[in-house]
């Protein structure tokens, strides 16, 4: 069933998917022993002609044993949580001196991403204000300050394992860290879910020259890439390697907001540092 | 029919008196079954109308639906098509035309839909059925006494329900629509119209709970006072069968969380209605929306143990009776429950995991809440363990009583990724909490409730219900509620939100729409297998197999009472000897011991 989990692509997103996992095989073996324990019972004790059944009134002996297992089980799961969850959520253990601090703001419907731009302040005259779309570099610890401008809605990035709550007049501070790979890779199957966006491809007839563009569609055997103005489709078969630029992941939102809560979305765009750098450059030229 | 009730009755009840404004226990009991029954319809079909929304996203609805060439060219083609037509053409402003038009579900109307759905089911369907219903008809039956302590309070409490349908049946109609800001009308979408478009749908929503609370508090006043004080002769409290056990924690839960409820209701209805901002932040001041939370989730969470204890309860029953054998840890289910009551008080902050609580405080509710693993294990153990060497007998009641330790199972597991903050950061407000609510109030309770409706089914109207039918929509249900809801847990793992009225505007959920599309017509085969329950219930008031006054051979009090029961009850008060699980006692020679015989006197009652 866990294979159905998005791709993690943050720090601490590995630690929740092994909590998820260990959760996970720990509620199957108690269900198959409880529902095995069921049938086997049901089976065997099923009603049998001129057979009565047995005056048991219970055992103390096995209602501790019961009590103390599980309560040990509670505590050694909530032991190993503890740190994985202050890690996500308690601000005094947010990795200090972030390299990018954004506030966004849920309002219906839209995430607006603010910037505080080179000076590093809010309410400068070169901060930065973007409508649903969050650019950041990959790997690096990116602070958010969150709030919200009318009712409550909630950040959610599936592929950071990230989801909080944002209120109207209170910031919430929220962090987290990409872990993203950009050396070019050869074998890729379902980028889409990968969440590749923009890519240089290196043809595999060494006399084309490289292409630079941004997935639009992606089939069994095909992309689909927006280069310049123009849409061109590549047939797998004819890329090398592909090298990516940007990722891009969907932050829905995920509380409901009123009418327009199906289809508040935002997009996470993780540059690689060139990629950044360049959008940066293009927004606060020097 | 008028004749009858001359020779039968010491004192002569008009039809009204009798049947509307009884003051009899076991009349309101069933007025509470009919009414929730009822209510089940409403509720579920507002869900199979989402349902088709979330499988076949923006298009028309079926049968009522305009048809693709009235859509595309505006040539009428069906009978649906001409009805739209006239719709269109009229220039009244019609309901349909602004929830649905073409048949085509809204967004605004879908927010109504889930929100009304859920209202319905959790307010108007459990409650009445589990403590309204079965509360009423068994507590003065199985602990041996005439009626309520406040009879004119339990009518009272009937018919303040039905206000309260009334009020919420009325929302549906009014300009802007029903409530659209979820059952939990979470701050601030639900205090201000200006953020949902909702204008009185929303205030209609919240007087009508309130009076539902006044409702649920004078039962619940009438429950503790009758079980404490009128118990018959020898009917101790560690004597008490574990459904009134349950249907006491209950009502005391009921007494205690219901005024937080009013109370938030109360501040919502100044919010909106005389300009106050106790639930809205301005930068200038105000109050907080989280308060919303608190005070909803201090009532919701005791709330959900409403609506499971009593399933609890009435499984116990079913398990021990059908296996012949006592309950096993008798003294440990119960103090089970009363910890799982007194544990609801304190884990309500996991439903605000996300809410931006302390850190600190999600590690307390962290841990209280999956503390409540250690009760619902040891209730599940022992239900296990009262089969384990028993004489298993599968009847329709005890199909239920089984589904229902099953599905609870589930239920209870999945509840941990919830409970575990970590892992609830990712599955918060996805359908993995959808899946899991379901797995506990449809799987848990209304499985019991079934169960319990055909179990006491021959001493509510004197006849068996149909056995094959209950087994058909027995299995039926059970197939169809796992299907549609099973699903929803990798939905859930997938991370799709939960209240999105389309998923297919999510890249990430594409993958999903076939499983979308199973689950609506697993839930559909699902509504359907219900009229099968519906019509078994009037056809076998009527024509079913007449019963005989104890035909499960059960050793509890109500089994003692005459069939169908009189007015009063019993002949004389039943004295209490034993407990109420003395099932195939060594040296019996009957498997079962009725709690009213004498010692080494022959059992009474059965064939």
């Amino acid at each position: 069933m866990l294979q159905w989990l998005p791709e993690n692509v943050s720090t601490f997103g590995q630690g929740v998917d092994n909590l998820f996992h260990a959760i996970y095989w720990l509620t199957v073996v108690v269900f198959i022993l409880v529902m095995g324990t069921l049938i086997v019972f049901l089976i065997k004790y099923r009603h049998q002609e001129g057979k009565k059944a047995d005056y048991i009134e219970g055992s103390t002996t096995l209602e501790i044993v019961w009590t103390v297992v599980t309560t040990v089980i509670v505590f050694v799961l909530a032991m190993f949580s503890y740190p994985q969850w202050n890690n996500i959520k308690s601000p005094t253990q947010f990795p200090e001196n972030p390299d990018v601090v954004v506030q966004v703001s849920g309002k219906q419907f839209n995430w607006d991403m603010t910037y505080p731009g080179p000076d590093n302040e809010f309410g400068t005259d070169d901060d930065l204000e973007l409508e649903n779309e969050l650019h950041v570099p990959m790997n690096a610890v990116v602070h958010i300050r969150l709030t919200a401008e009318d009712v409550i809605h909630s950040f959610f990035v599936p592929q950071l394992r990230l989801k909080q709550d944002a209120l109207p007049n209170r910031f919430i501070n929220v962090w987290f860290q990409t872990e993203l790979d950009d050396k070019p890779i050869q074998n890729f199957e379902r980028l889409k879910a990968k969440g590749y966006f923009a890519v240089t491809l290196t043809p595999a007839d060494a006399n084309t020259p490289l292409i630079s563009g941004t997935i639009l569609k992606e089939t069994e055997d095909t992309l689909e890439l927006e280069v310049g103005d123009e849409t061109q489709t590549i047939s797998k078969a004819n890329v090398k390697q592909l090298a990516p630029k940007v990722w891009r992941y969907e932050i829905p939102c995920a509380e409901l907001c009123g009418f327009g809560h199906s289809g508040m979305l935002g997009y996470l765009n993780v540059h690689t540092q060139e990629s950044y750098d360049a959008w940066v450059q293009e927004r606060w030229p020097q | 029919m008028h004749d009858n009730e001359h020779t039968e009755h010491h004192h002569e009840e008009s039809f009204i008196r009798k049947y509307i404004f009884s003051l009899d226990h076991k009349t309101i009991g069933k007025q509470f079954l009919i009414y929730g029954l009822i209510m089940f319809f409403v509720g579920g079909g507002l869900a199979l109308l989402f349902r088709w929304q979330l499988a076949y996203p923006d298009q028309p609805l079926p049968i009522i639906g305009a048809s693709q060439q009235y859509l595309d060219e505006g040539e009428v083609v069906t009978g649906a098509d001409r009805m739209w037509e006239r719709i269109y053409e009229s220039d009244k402003e019609e309901w349909l035309e602004t929830s649905m038009p073409s048949g085509v579900i809204t967004p605004e109307f879908y927010n109504m839909l889930f929100t009304m759905h859920a209202t319905i089911m959790v307010f108007f369907v459990v409650v009445p059925i589990l403590v309204g219903a079965f509360g009423n008809f068994l507590i003065p039956l199985m602990i041996g006494t005439r009626d309520m302590a406040f009879p004119i309070l339990n009518m009272l409490s009937f018919w303040l329900a039905v206000l309260a349908a009334i009020v919420m049946a009325i929302g549906f109609f009014v300009p802007g629509g029903h409530a659209a800001a979820g059952w939990t009308g979470y701050a601030p979408l639900s205090a201000d119209p200006q953020w949902t478009g909702v204008e009185w749908g929303q205030n209609l929503w919240a007087i009508s709970l309130l009076i539902q609370g006044f409702s649920s508090l004078v039962g619940s006043i009438n429950y503790i006072t009758t079980i404490i004080n009128m118990r018959a002769p020898g009917m101790t409290f560690f004597r008490m069968p574990l459904v009134i056990w349950s249907l006491f924690i209950v009502a005391i839960l009921l007494l205690l969380a219901f005024p937080v409820l009013s109370s938030a209701l109360a501040l919502l209805i100044f919010d909106r209605l005389a300009g106050t901002t106790f639930f809205s932040a301005t930068a200038e001041g105000g109050g907080d929306p989280l308060l919303w939370q608190h005070l909803f989730w201090f009532f919701g969470h005791p709330e959900v143990y409403i609506l499971i204890l009593p399933g609890m309860g009435i499984a116990s029953e079913l398990i021990a009776v059908f296996s012949r054998k006592p309950i096993f840890g008798y003294r440990s289910m119960v103090w089970a429950m009363i910890a799982i009551a007194f544990l609801g008080w304190i884990v309500w902050g996991h439903h605000m995991f996300q809410s931006g609580m302390r850190s600190e405080m999600g590690n307390f509710f962290m841990t209280t809440t999956m503390l409540i693993a250690v009760p619902s294990a040891i209730k599940t153990f022992n239900w296990l363990g009262t089969m384990f060497r028993g004489s298993i007998r599968f009847t329709a009641p005890m199909l239920h009583g089984i589904a229902f330790v099953s599905m609870f199972v589930i239920g209870g597991l999945s509840g941990i990724y919830m409970a575990n903050t970590p892992v609830d950061i990712f599955i918060h407000d996805t359908y993995y909490i959808v899946a899991h609510i379901h797995y506990v109030v449809f799987g848990g309770s209304l499985f019991a409730i079934f169960g319990g409706i055909i179990f006491w089914f021959p001493k509510m109207y004197g006849r068996y219900m149909n056995d094959a039918l209950s087994k058909i929509h027995f299995w039926l249900t059970f197939i169809a509620f796992n299907c549609t809801f099973f699903p929803m847990h990798i939905l859930g793992v997938g991370g799709h939100m939960r209240r999105i009225s389309n998923p297919q505007q999510y890249e990430f959920l594409q993958v999903f729409e076939g499983m979308n599309i199973f689950i609506t017509m697993s839930a559909f085969t699902l509504g359907f297998a219900q009229l099968i329950l519906v019509f078994n219930y009037f056809w076998s008031m009527y024509k079913g197999k007449v019963a005989e006054q104890n035909p499960w051979q059960v050793n509890t009090l109500e089994w003692e009472a005459p069939t169908p029961v009189p007015h009063g009850n019993f002949g004389q008060i039943p004295t209490v000897y034993r407990g109420p699980y003395e099932y195939s006692v060594p040296g019996e020679e009957e498997d079962w011991t009725p709690q009213a015989q004498p010692e080494h006197a022959p059992a009474t009652g059965g064939d």
